[in-house]
C-alpha cells in the first residue's frame, strides 16, 4: 500500500527528466560499470580481459621461467625473495562498447509520464550516463513493434549527454508484433564483445525471449536485461469488474471473467513468466532485473542498479 | 424472558434496503480494459460459460447491514427477564488468631473461649442451612475453608491455633464482608472491644462482634540489646533488657538472663520496678558466657508470650587478620586501628610472601588478588587483576556514587561517597557477589563495592582502596566505620553466629544471608530456594542451615499493640456481643422484579463497526481501481 501511494501519477513529471536532473547525475558520478571480466576501477578504465598476453600492460600472473621466455619479463624482485625465476604474464585489454537497446513497441505504452517507456528511457539514461562518465563507447537503439530500429551513436564522454537525452525523449510506443530477436540480431551483427542492456516489458512468448537473449549471447556479448512492468501489469485487481480485455499492441479483444480466481491465476502466470525470464538470463550468465513504474526511479537506482553490475565507488 | 422494542415504528427504515439493492443491482456497462499484452491472459483463459450473475459486492452487504443496524438501534431493542430471587446469603466466621488472644482468661485463654464460641456459632449457622466460610485473622486474613456445612466449619475451627504475631483484624473483617456480599453475615470472634476494630460502614452493617476477655495487666520484654562484639575484651560485654509495663499499677518483676545451653553458665537475675505504663531497663554486665541466651520475666502476668526474649552474645576468640599488600602506610594505619580492638591479631605480608595456607580468619588484599583465593573470608581492596572470587573489568573509570544497597558493611556509614578516591579499579559483575555500592560513569552503572559468599565463606571486593590517612583520622568516620564493618562482617564469629529476629518477620534465602533450610521450634523442616522467604509465625528457637553450617535462629515476640491486653469490662456499655449496624432491607415479599437489558448500545457499536468496515471497503475498492486515496 505504501508503494502504491508513492506511485508516479500519470501526467506528473517525466522520469526521464528526473534521470537527467543534477541530483541524479551527481549521484551517478560515483557509480562505475563493471563488466563481468573487467579489471579496472578508474574512470575510463572498463576493459574486458582477453587472453593472457605478454604484450599487455597489466600483470595477470606469474609462471615459472621456461627457456625462450623474454628475459625482460623475469621478476627479479621475486627471485631475490624466493630464489625462483618467475616470468610475469600480462593481460591484454580491449575496449568494450555499451549497447542500450529499448523495446519501444506499443505494449510499452501508454505514452505518458511515469509509463513503462518513460521508465525504460530513464533507465537507459542512467546506464548511458554512467557509461559516458566512465569513458565507454555507447550505442543507442530503440526497437519499435514495426519498422526499422532507431539508432544513435557511438557516443563518447559527458559531452554526449544531450544527444542521449534527445534520443530518449523522442521515443514513443508504436507498432505491433514485437520480435526483439530479429531486431537484436540485425543490430548486433558483427559485434565481438560488448555490454548489451536490453530494456523491455518482456510480455511476449517464452521462445521469443529465448531467441532475443540468444541474439545477445551470439556475439560473446555480456547481456543485462531489465524488465519494466506497470502497476496494472503487476496487480490485476483493477480488472475485477471488467468483461473484455483489449491488447494495447495488437488491438485484439479477449472475453474476460474478472473473478478472484482468474486474477489469482494471472498473478501466478505473471510470476512464472518473470521467473522464466530470470532463469533464461541466468542460463546465459546474464544479469536480470525487474522494476515497476510505481516503484519510481530512485528505487531502481537504490535496489536494481547494483544487480546490473553498476556499483558505487568511494 | 421477553424481547421487545422501545420504538418499533422506526423499523420502517428497513424499507430503504430495497432501493439500495436496486441501485447496486443496476448493471453498469464498462468499456474494455486495455492491457499491455494478452499473452499471459490467453494462457490462463478458460472456456467462457454463460456470464455469471453479478453478485452483490461486499460493499453492498456492508451498507445494508449499516442501514439495518441503524434502524435497529433507533428502534431500541431490549431483552427483559425476571430478576433472580437474590444472592445466597453467605455466613463467614472470622476468628482472631493474633498474639493478644493468648492472654489468660478464666480457666484458659481468650482464644480458647473465642474458638469454643465460634465452633458453637458455626454449628448454629450450619443448622439453619447456611454455607460457611472460615477465616483466621492473623497478620493477614487466611481463608481456612469456604462453602462448608456447619460440622465441617466447626472441625476446622477446632483445629485452628493462635499465632505469635500481631494481627490485622480489621483487614480480615473487611475481606470477609466483601466476600459475604450485601445479604451475607460476618461473625467476628476477638478480644477487641469497640471502637476496635475500625471498620467501614458496609463491614459494620454485616458484622456481629463477639468479645472475649476483660481487664488485663501485662509486663513485656520490649527489647534485649547486646553491646558486645568480637572485638570486645572478655567480660566487657553488656546486655540491657528493657521491660515495659502495660499495667495500671506499679509492678516489680525479676528479670532472668541465662544461656540457652544451661551448662555454659549460671543464670543471672535482676529485679526491676516498673511504674504504670512505662519502661525500665535491667542491665547485665560482665557476662560469664557467650552464645545464645534467653531473658525471661519471672512471675506471672496475663500474656506469657512476651515474657521471653532472646539475644546472641558473640564468642570471644582471637580474630586473626592478615593484610596482604605493599603499602606500609596502610599496614601501619590498620594495625593502629585494630590494636584498639582487643582480641585481634593483626599482621602484614607482602604479596610475594603470602601463601594460601597462611593462618588467618580474615585476609585483606590491598591492590592484589592471588590467582588461588584463600579458603577463609577475604576482602579485595581495588584489586588490579581478578581471580575466581572477583572479576576486574577494563580500564578504571571515574565513577560517582549513585546508589547504595542495605548491607551490614554500610550500616552506620553516613556518607559513603567519601570512601571513593585513590587508585580505583573497574570491578565487573562477579558470580556470587552482589553489588552493595553502585556508581555511574559516562552514563553506565559501575560496581563500586560488592559482597557475598557461598558455603559459609564471605567475600568483599571494593573498587576503591582504603586510604591510610583516613584510618588515622578520627574525623574520617565513614572510612573507620566501613573498615570496622568490613572486619566485623568477615569475622567467622559473626558469620557463624545466631540470627536474632522477631515474629512477623520473614527470613529470606538471600545472597547476603544464604539460608537453605529452616527447622521450626516444633521440629518441622522447610527448604528455601533462592529468594524464597519463610514467615516466622512462632516465637522460639529455630535452626537454619546457612551454607554448610547450622546456626540458631532466635525468634522473640515484641509488639506493644499486642502486649497491651487491657480490655474494658463486659457490661451494657461494652456488651459481649455487638450486633451489626443494619440498615432497612427491602421487603422480601415484593413482586417479582424484572431486569431489562438494553441492546441499543450493542447495536450502536455494531453500527460504528459497520461504518468502519464500509470505509475500508471503499478504500480497498478505490485502490483496486487505481485511484489515489491519499
Amino acid at each position: 500500500m505504501a508503494a502504491l501511494s508513492r506511485a508516479q501519477p500519470a501526467g506528473g513529471p517525466r522520469l526521464l527528466d528526473e534521470a537527467f536532473s543534477p541530483a541524479v547525475l551527481g549521484a551517478l558520478e560515483r557509480v562505475r560499470m563493471r563488466a563481468r571480466h573487467a579489471s579496472g576501477e578508474r574512470p575510463g578504465h572498463t576493459p574486458v580481459r582477453g587472453r593472457s598476453d605478454t604484450g599487455g600492460t597489466e600483470v595477470d600472473r606469474h609462471t615459472a621461467y621456461a627457456p625462450g621466455d623474454d628475459l625482460r619479463r623475469i621478476d627479479w624482485a621475486a627471485y631475490a625473495r624466493l630464489g625462483e625465476l618467475l616470468t610475469r604474464r600480462y593481460v591484454a585489454e580491449r575496449e568494450v562498447p555499451v549497447w542500450l537497446v529499448l523495446d519501444s513497441s506499443a505494449s510499452m505504452g501508454p505514452d505518458e509520464p511515469g509509463g513503462k517507456l518513460d521508465m525504460a528511457a530513464a533507465i537507459a539514461a542512467v546506464v548511458g550516463a554512467v557509461a559516458l562518465a566512465g569513458g565507454d563507447r555507447v550505442h543507442l537503439a530503440a526497437l519499435p513493434g514495426e519498422g526499422a530500429p532507431r539508432e544513435a551513436g557511438p557516443l563518447r564522454g559527458r559531452r554526449s549527454l544531450p544527444v542521449l537525452r534527445s534520443f530518449l525523449a523522442t521515443l514513443a510506443p508504436q507498432g505491433a508484433g514485437t520480435d526483439l530477436a530479429d531486431g537484436l540480431a540485425k543490430l548486433l551483427r558483427g559485434l565481438r564483445r560488448g555490454l548489451v542492456f536490453l530494456v523491455s516489458d518482456f510480455l511476449f512468448e517464452e521462445d521469443a525471449i529465448e531467441r532475443a537473449l540468444d541474439a545477445i549471447g551470439r556475439g560473446r556479448c555480456e547481456g543485462k536485461v531489465v524488465q519494466v512492468l506497470s502497476r496494472e501489469d503487476r496487480d490485476p485487481s483493477w480488472l475485477h469488474d471488467r468483461d473484455v480485455l483489449l491488447d494495447r499492441e495488437t488491438g485484439e479483444m479477449l472475453p474476460f471473467d474478472g473473478s478472484p480466481a482468474t486474477l489469482a491465476r494471472y498473478e501466478a502466470a505473471l510470476n512464472a513468466h518473470v521467473a522464466g525470464l530470470h532463469a533464461a538470463a541466468a542460463r546465459r550468465a546474464m544479469m536480470a532485473s525487474l522494476t515497476t513504474t510505481d516503484a519510481g526511479l530512485r528505487a531502481f537506482l537504490r535496489d536494481e542498479l547494483p544487480r546490473l553490475g553498476l556499483r558505487l565507488v568511494r | 424472558m421477553r424481547f421487545g422494542w422501545e420504538h418499533p415504528a422506526t423499523l420502517a427504515a428497513l424499507a430503504l434496503l430495497a432501493p439500495l439493492a436496486w441501485l447496486w443491482l443496476r448493471r453498469r456497462r464498462r468499456p474494455p480494459a486495455t492491457v499491455s499484452s494478452l499473452v499471459l491472459w490467453r494462457r490462463i483463459a478458460r472456456p467462457q460459460g454463460p456470464r455469471r450473475e453479478r453478485r452483490l459486492p461486499p460493499l453492498f452487504v456492508a451498507q445494508a447491514l449499516l442501514l439495518a443496524a441503524g434502524a435497529t438501534a433507533l428502534a431500541g431493542p431490549f431483552l427483559a427477564r425476571p430478576a433472580p430471587p437474590g444472592p445466597t446469603r453467605d455466613a463467614i466466621v472470622v476468628l482472631d488468631v493474633s498474639a493478644s488472644m493468648q492472654a489468660k482468661s478464666a480457666g484458659g485463654s481468650r482464644f480458647d473461649a473465642a474458638r469454643e464460641a465460634a465452633v458453637a456459632r458455626a454449628r448454629e449457622l450450619g443448622g439453619a442451612g447456611r454455607k460457611l466460610t472460615v477465616v483466621a485473622a492473623g497478620s493477614e486474613p487466611r481463608v481456612l475453608g469456604a462453602g462448608l456445612d456447619g460440622e465441617r466449619a466447626a472441625r476446622l475451627l477446632e483445629a485452628v491455633k493462635v499465632d505469635d504475631v500481631a494481627g490485622n483484624t480489621a483487614a480480615a473483617v473487611e475481606f470477609a464482608s466483601a466476600q459475604a456480599g450485601p445479604d451475607g453475615t460476618v461473625d467476628l470472634f476477638t478480644d477487641l472491644a469497640p471502637p476496635d476494630p475500625v471498620l467501614s460502614r458496609d463491614a459494620r452493617a454485616a458484622t456481629t462482634l463477639h468479645r472475649f476477655g476483660e481487664g488485663g495487666a501485662n509486663l513485656a520484654i520490649a527489647a534485649v540489646r547486646v553491646d558486645a562484639s568480637p572485638f570486645d575484651a572478655a567480660g566487657s560485654g553488656r546486655v540491657l533488657v528493657t521491660v515495659r509495663s502495660f499495667a495500671d499499677a506499679p509492678r516489680a518483676v525479676e528479670v532472668e538472663l541465662a544461656p540457652l545451653d544451661p551448662g555454659r553458665g549460671p543464670t543471672l537475675r535482676r529485679r526491676v520496678s516498673v511504674p504504670p505504663r512505662t519502661s525500665e531497663t535491667a542491665a547485665f554486665d560482665d557476662l560469664p558466657w557467650t552464645g545464645a541466651s534467653a531473658a525471661r520475666l519471672v512471675g506471672g502476668d496475663d500474656l506469657p508470650l512476651d515474657d521471653r526474649a532472646y539475644g546472641w552474645f558473640p564468642p570471644r576468640r582471637t580474630l586473626r587478620v592478615v593484610l596482604v599488600g605493599d603499602d606500609p602506610a596502610l599496614a601501619e594505619a590498620m594495625e593502629r586501628l585494630l590494636r584498639e580492638v582487643e582480641h585481634t591479631e593483626f599482621r602484614t605480608l607482602p604479596p610475594a610472601e603470602w601463601r594460601p595456607d597462611a593462618a588467618a580468619d580474615v585476609t585483606i588484599f590491598d591492590g592484589f588478588a592471588p590467582p588461588v583465593p584463600p579458603p577463609g573470608n577475604v576482602a579485595y581492596l581495588a584489586p588490579r587483576q581478578g581471580n575466581p572470587d572477583v572479576t576486574v573489568g577494563p580500564a578504571p573509570v571515574e565513577s560517582r556514587l549513585a546508589e547504595t544497597r542495605d548491607h551490614a558493611l554500610l550500616r552506620g556509614v553516613q556518607n559513603p561517597a567519601t570512601l571513593l578516591g585513590g587508585r580505583a579499579v573497574g570491578l565487573a559483575a562477579s558470580p556470587g557477589l552482589q553489588p552493595i555500592m553502585v556508581g555511574r560513569a559516562e552514563g553506565r552503572a559501575t560496581v563500586l563495592a560488592a559482597a557475598g559468599g557461598e558455603a559459609g565463606r564471605r567475600v568483599v571486593a571494593t573498587a576503591f582502596p582504603l586510604r591510610p590517612h583516613d584510618l588515622r583520622d578520627p574525623d574520617a568516620l565513614p572510612s573507620l566505620v566501613f573498615t570496622l564493618n568490613l572486619v566485623r562482617w568477615l569475622s567467622p564469629a559473626v558469620a557463624d553466629g545466631a540470627l536474632v529476629r522477631t515474629t512477623g518477620e520473614r527470613v529470606i534465602n538471600s545472597a547476603d544471608e544464604p539460608i537453605t533450610r529452616i527447622t521450626a521450634p516444633d521440629g518441622s523442616k522447610s527448604g528455601l530456594t533462592t529468594g524464597e522467604g519463610f514467615p516466622l509465625d512462632r516465637a522460639g528457637v529455630y535452626r537454619v542451615l546457612s551454607g554448610s553450617r547450622e546456626r540458631p535462629l532466635l525468634v522473640g515476640f515484641a509488639d506493644p499493640g499486642e502486649s497491651d491486653v487491657r480490655r474494658p469490662p463486659i457490661d451494657e456499655q461494652a456488651p459481649a456481643v455487638v450486633a451489626p449496624e443494619r440498615t432497612a432491607r427491602p421487603p422480601s415479599d415484593a413482586a417479582p422484579r424484572e431486569t431489562s437489558t438494553s441492546w441499543v448500545r450493542p447495536a450502536l457499536l455494531g453500527l460504528l463497526g459497520l461504518m468502519l468496515a464500509e470505509w475500508l471497503l471503499v478504500v480497498a475498492e478505490a485502490r483496486r481501481r487505481g485511484d489515489d486515496v491519499g
